[in-house]
């Protein structure tokens, strides 16, 4: 399975499951992530390297570790429109 | 005909980081208080009062919270007072829960718990102006329904929608009796399954309200490219660091000099109406030049706030925060301390408070130890007022750098490095812990009002003329008796080498003479261990006492006759390393609940500040 580190600036993957200590992934939740919705990768962000995400239509910076939380499945991208239109049923 | 206050509503405004909450608060009560566009920069509570026509009505705003937890000193704020647990303070009639109108299923569950928990609240969703520059549209009715409570659409920067919360305020629906309030539907321990439950709740009414989903924001997107560009952007960073020391020395001297040149024609004119009397002496000697020395500075202050404000405020900092946490990290502190640290650089107060967004005590702990090494602006007239004296105004590089600029800076780094390394020595050995997990919202870039600037800027001058008012009169009133006492007879002019300011002075003198200081500095060492800048007028004082006015140039010149250059060097480093604030070493005590963290503070920085000041001056005098 694939974690958010693994993918490619600039491509979006929907998250499918969480791993890792209780109190990080309750933060996590918290910021809006949830099993389901659709994250892009924006940039690696320079000097510190953290992960620049978009989701929810807002912005986040997280280290490699709190990324490696994060289950994720490739998104196709033509798709992406469909799926986010189911999303709001 | 006054108008009948029938009683105070007290009303809490929550909201999730980076809501716009403080804002919406300054524009609601016109109260003077910081806001910024960061996440968690609220941290004391802050009490304003709405003008309303019957009701009073008192608004309260909250430290940013995403939950009602108590994970954090924040978290426990918000939630003791939403709960009424907090002593003194009675509870609230009604909560305004603030969210970013963009992102608000983000903030949802926060709303939720609110629902829970059986408080009288509304939904505010702030920034609807941007909502509608990006596409978005919501359905209120139907939000409305979910949520069971009133929801309104506002926009703290434009005005948009105030004016029917403001109503919706006065209406007076919230005056009865405050609700029963209850904490049995939160968990006493945040678990992942119940955020999670939150989480899908607010999935489900965003799913239902959200019509059209905004769009990223192209200029944010735009300006990130370049701010967040992997070789620019860091390049950039520095470049605006460099620009900002630069402009300090170079745009506050005109108006330094017009402050300065204020004060010099009062104290003519004092001396020119009541010629050679007590009271001219006190009033021109003591009192005018003591505070008009420090009074000068202000501009500068000013201008290095402004900086610091624009930044916060239009999001840069976050970034900042975020290119910087590796470094951060290096030093074994986490991206968290970054903005209580940065804050420091304005005064250390405010960044001890903002440590509270710290979850790990023993970081936090080292968060607090280190924050007034960061040049507070309070150091800044000691160094420019020694720099001026010392250093000559020559260009290096072509023009590109100036040497003044240059020692300031570098005065800059050399604080923050004794940060960085005691931060790595705390860390490393009595308040070693794991790492903890880090991440950081980055908001769009947003141009920040100018009221919020200019609230932001007058409470920051009304602070540095309190300060002067209470501290600095009182210290250079006492002065002004030690140094001119006691009167010499009749026919012998006074000399302050027989005043108890000397005498005083000549006692510590032994102790400070291999660090290349006098006795007068010795005594400026002693009355600014209650304030940095206490020094300048304490100087002032000492130097007018003694006959300055003859003197052309000011208090620069009279440095020059009464220091070397290394002597000069040497007080600049004690600066870079005392901890010589009242203030400060009170609110230490006060957020560890203790002297011992205060104490060790305290001498930790003195035994640096001591043992650095003796090496440079017996370095430099040696090499000058």
């Amino acid at each position: 399975m694939k974690t958010l580190n693994d993918l490619p600036v600039g491509t979006s993957a929907r998250v499918c499951d969480f791993q890792g200590e209780e109190n990080v992934l309750c933060r996590l939740v918290e910021l809006g992530l949830r099993p389901g919705l659709s994250v892009k990768i924006v940039r690696r962000v320079p000097l510190s390297g953290l992960l620049d995400v978009e989701f929810l239509y807002s912005r986040l910076a997280l280290r490699p570790e709190q990324a490696a939380c994060l289950l994720v499945e490739e998104e196709v991208v033509p798709h992406d429109a469909a799926v986010k239109k189911e999303e709001r049923k | 005909m006054t108008p009948l206050l029938l009683q105070t509503l007290r009303v809490g405004l929550v909201g999730t980081p980076n809501s716009g909450k403080s804002t919406l608060f300054n524009r609601l009560t016109g109260m003077h208080q910081k806001t910024a566009n960061y996440p968690g920069v609220t941290v004391e509570k802050k009490v304003g009062t709405l003008k309303a026509v019957e009701t009073a009505i008192e608004l309260i705003d909250l430290p940013g919270t995403y939950l009602l937890a108590d994970r954090t000193e924040e978290e426990k704020i918000t939630k003791d007072v939403l709960l009424g647990k907090t002593s003194g303070m009675p509870p609230l009639n009604g909560v305004l829960c603030v969210l970013e109108g963009t992102a608000f299923e983000k903030g949802l569950p926060l709303a939720l718990q609110l629902s829970m928990i059986g408080v009288r609240w509304a939904l505010v969703l702030n920034m609807n102006d941007e909502m509608k520059a990006r596409g978005g549209l919501l359905d209120v009715t139907e939000l409305q329904k979910a949520l069971d409570v009133p929801v309104f659409l506002v926009s703290a920067k434009t005005g948009e929608g105030l004016e029917e919360l403001r109503g919706f305020l006065e209406k007076g629906e919230w005056t009865a009796e405050a609700p029963l309030l209850s904490e049995n539907h939160l968990p006493s321990k945040m678990t992942f399954q119940y955020v999670l439950e939150l989480r899908r709740r607010a999935e489900r009414i965003a799913a239902r309200t959200l019509k059209k989903e905004p769009q990223s924001d192209p200029w944010t997107q735009k300006l990130d490219a370049v701010f967040l560009h992997p070789r620019f952007g860091p390049v950039i960073f520095f470049v605006l660091i460099w620009l900002i020391f630069q402009s300090l020395f170079s745009w506050a001297t005109p108006l330094m000099d017009a402050v300065d040149a204020f004060f010099s024609w009062t104290a003519g004119v004092v001396t020119q109406t009541f010629p050679k009397s007590l009271w001219a002496s006190f009033l021109a000697d003591g009192l005018i030049a003591g505070v008009g020395s420090v009074v000068v500075f202000l501009p500068q202050i000013l201008i290095l706030f402004f900086y610091i404000g624009f930044l916060e405020q239009s999001g840069y900092m976050a970034r900042a925060a975020v290119v910087m946490d590796e470094w951060m990290r290096r030093f074994g502190l986490q991206g968290r301390s970054f903005l209580p640290l940065l804050s420091s650089y304005a005064c250390a107060v405010p960044g001890i408070l903002a440590t509270r967004v710290i979850e790990d005590r023993r970081d936090r702990l080292a968060t607090i130890f280190v924050a007034p090494f960061m040049t507070c602006s309070a150091r800044l007239p000691v160094y420019t007022l020694l720099i001026t004296a010392f250093i000559p105004d020559r260009s290096l590089l072509g023009g590109f750098l100036n040497l003044r600029t240059l020692i300031f800076l570098g005065l800059y780094v050399l604080g923050a490095s004794a940060a960085v390394v005691t931060a790595r020595l705390l860390k490393s050995t009595f308040l070693r812990s794991i790492p903890t997990p880090f991440f950081l919202e980055i908001p769009p870039y947003r141009w920040p009002t100018f009221q919020s600037l200019l609230v932001f800027l007058k409470h920051r001058a009304v602070i540095f003329m309190r300060r002067v008012a209470k501290v600095i009169v009182l210290v250079t009133l006492v002065l002004w008796v030690l140094a001119s006492f006691p009167r010499p007879p009749e026919g012998i002019p006074p000399s302050i080498e027989q005043s108890y300011a000397a005498v005083l002075g000549r006692t510590i003198e032994p102790l400070i003479k291999p660090m290349g200081f006098d006795w007068k500095i010795g005594i400026g060492l002693i009355t600014s261990l209650a304030a940095r800048e206490v020094i300048v007028a304490t100087l002032a004082t000492l130097y007018h006492v003694e006959g300055a006015e003859a003197v052309s140039g000011g208090l620069q010149e009279m440095l020059r006759t009464q220091m070397s250059i290394a002597s000069g060097l040497s007080l600049l480093v004690f600066f870079v390393f005392a901890l010589q604030c009242f203030s400060t070493v009170a609110v230490v005590q006060r957020e560890t609940g203790g002297w011992r963290w205060p104490a060790f503070q305290f001498f930790y920085m003195l035994f640096l500040a001591c043992g650095f000041s003796l090496l440079t001056y017996q370095v430099a005098s040696r090499l000058i």
